[in-house]
């Protein structure tokens, strides 16, 4: 992905160019590196020829339908299954050759917590934290900053068995962010979390990349990813079937669709029929939905509406990364255009 | 890894283990102190007895194979039930899941596991052992450090029947791809097998089958022997065979050194191939 590994560099100017170079393997700004990943159970082609790459500083995000390979594909870069084929390195360390070494630069959430549930939260973190090699001087207090993050203060001498399953779920990212991570690898981290919290979490997990980690994130809610991912990779059958930031997969994947608001909308109609499109109709008073048959043609629309002396007040691209995903993994067929 | 992190990985796992409910600790001390309590007005009548014709505590074969198989006994059975449940009860529970996405390996879990065992079992049987028989070392009826060497050589021996059972499990792990059996079923297994395989419960068990297979009538004296010798050949893979039989050296009973080099070098030869192969195993056989 060389444009948008360029645009990660562009967006962290702490990153310097002179500490990547040619020869360097492993430029000190990436955190996951995979080539050709396969991963077979029994009955199933898990992961067939997996790889993309993750820097510091990004949020990248894996999405792919139930049984894609999302939690398979976490679960080798995480060392905790052997891939059958393929490489992959994760901050720098070979997941084959050191698969439980590399768990040290780790912070780990799967889908499925299953916590102590007769521990105290505070007891939880304290273990947590010892295992994951916070000095033991520095475990009290780095308990209470993520309760504290976390909003759960008041929690600390709860039992987790007794906390509902949303407070459950933030104590479980409180553990996460104990650990002294570079990477942080979170599957559905923000399932039974309310509002309030989803938005606080976001703004904690967009500081933490913001310090130089990295995160690898997967969910089902592509619609809330938008305000946190930076960069996608789509999943089906095992397979990587796209990867880019959510406006280059737009773009390359979905009609060049806009909606436009006008100041008159059968004036702006007349303006833009000239312009080679699918589809142009009025959806509300002012409001023009506008399918162009090619995308090099949108420049044209505010140039149509201008010589037609309508205003132009808005123009968004229309289309959601929920769309991208159904394009990519839209079964082929006569139903299917993928 | 370096040692040290290990270590203190393996350290933070025992400590969490070892913070069993408060109920554990309050059973076995109210189990131990009503051993005391029964056992005290036996003492203090042969105590009062032996005022009159005084008595001298001697060992005998027999009296060592009892007191040794008690010991053994408790001992196997609480490190089996408190393996069972500090490592068993975690991947039942599933929150071993959540230990594993912490830079530990198989190796070094299965030895945190094992060490926060030992140390809770032993401050469980320890008190029971010693409790049943408390009443008489007050009275200095019987020798109680003679009895706390029989315990702790019986429980060292329940040690090595469990670590290698376990050990035995990973390198079945390493062949097949799956933790079946489970190390606590294949320690559990081991520690029945230690007991069972001492020269006196084959012995036992052979008797029984032949008074069974003999259809009412008495057994040859034949028949005894080859019970004899059999148990005498299969018990050298008993750990406790081998603990009662260093015992037995101590305390001048007899000097057979002979079958006292098998079980040990085979169980740590188990034991060191398992820890090699427990580094190399991946962490979802867990999940599996």
């Amino acid at each position: 992905m060389p444009a948008a590994a360029a645009g990660i560099l562009r967006e962290q100017p702490h990153v310097g160019r002179t500490l990547i170079s040619a020869e360097s393997p492993w430029p000190p700004w990436m955190l996951v590196q995979a080539h050709g990943l396969g991963k077979t159970y029994p009955k199933v082609r898990a992961l067939d020829g997996v790889g993309f790459e993750i820097h510091e500083g990004e949020v990248f995000g894996l999405f792919g339908p139930n049984g894609a390979g999302k939690t398979t594909c976490l679960r080798v870069l995480s060392g905790l299954t052997r891939p059958d084929a393929g490489r992959a390195e994760v901050c720098g360390h070979d997941v084959a050759q050191f698969p439980n070494d590399l768990r040290r630069h780790l912070g780990i959430l799967f889908d499925l917590p299953f916590p102590y549930v007769d521990m105290t939260v505070a007891r939880y973190l304290t273990f947590f934290a010892n295992m994951a090699g916070v000095p033991r001087a520095e475990v009290r207090g780095k308990a209470a900053w993520a309760l504290a993050q976390l909003g759960m203060t008041h929690h600390a001498g709860s039992r987790i068995g007794k906390l509902s399953m949303g407070e459950r779920q933030r104590v479980e990212i409180a553990r996460v962010l104990l650990s002294p991570a570079r990477l942080l690898l979170l599957d559905e981290p923000f399932s039974n979390v309310d509002v309030d919290a989803r938005l606080h979490l976001r703004s904690i997990l967009r500081d933490w990349v913001s310090r130089g980690g990295g995160i690898l994130f997967t969910s089902h809610n592509l619609l809330e990813s938008e305000a946190i991912v930076d960069r996608y990779a789509f999943i089906h059958l095992g397979r990587i079937v796209a990867v880019g930031t959510a406006k280059e997969l737009k773009e390359n994947l979905l009609a060049p669709v806009y909606a436009l608001e006008v100041s008159d909308a059968n004036m702006a109609l007349a303006a833009l029929e000239p312009i080679p499109h699918q589809a142009l109709e009025t959806t509300a008073p002012n409001l023009v939905r506008l399918g162009l048959l090619r995308r090099q043609d949108a420049p044209r629309v505010a140039k149509a509406l201008v010589s037609a002396d309508v205003d132009l007040l808005e123009m968004k691209s229309v289309g959601t990364m929920e769309d991208v995903y159904r394009k990519l993994t839209r079964p082929p067929g006569p139903g299917g255009a993928a | 890894m370096e040692p040290r992190e290990r270590f203190r990985l393996i350290l933070a796992i025992v400590e969490k283990d070892l913070r069993m409910p408060l109920w554990t600790w309050v059973l076995a001390g109210s189990v131990a102190g009503l051993g005391f309590l029964l056992s005290l007005p036996g003492a203090a009548a042969m105590a009062s007895y032996l005022r009159y014709y005084p008595y001298e505590f001697v060992w005998f074969d027999a009296t060592l194979r009892g007191y040794y198989g008690i010991a053994a006994f408790l001992s196997s059975v609480v490190m089996g039930i408190t393996f069972a449940t500090v490592h068993g009860g975690e991947v039942r529970k599933g929150t071993i899941r959540s230990v594993i996405l912490y830079p530990i390996d198989m190796t070094d879990l299965t030895i945190a596991k094992l060490l926060a065992t030992f140390v809770i079992a032993f401050l469980v049987a320890t008190p029971l052992f010693m409790g049943f028989f408390g009443a008489y070392f007050v009275y200095g009826l019987y020798p109680a450090g003679a009895f706390l060497a029989i315990h702790l050589m019986a429980f060292a021996m329940a040690a090595v029947a469990l670590a290698t059972g376990v050990g035995a499990s990973l390198l079945i792990a390493n062949v097949t791809g799956r933790l079946a059996p489970s190390p606590s079923s294949m320690g559990a297994l081991f520690l029945i097998a230690a007991l069972l395989l001492t020269e006196t419960a084959v012995s036992t068990i052979g008797t029984y089958l032949a008074i069974l297979m003999s259809a009412g009538r008495f057994p040859s004296p034949e028949t005894f022997e080859a019970i004899e010798d059999f148990a005498r050949t299969i018990s050298v893979v008993s750990p406790h065979h081998m603990g009662a039989r260093v015992l037995g050296i101590g305390f001048g009973l007899t000097s057979l050194w002979s079958d006292v080099h098998v079980v040990v070098p085979v169980a740590l030869l188990v034991i060191a191939i398992a820890y090699v192969v427990g580094k190399r195993l991946y962490l979802d056989l867990f999940i599996k």
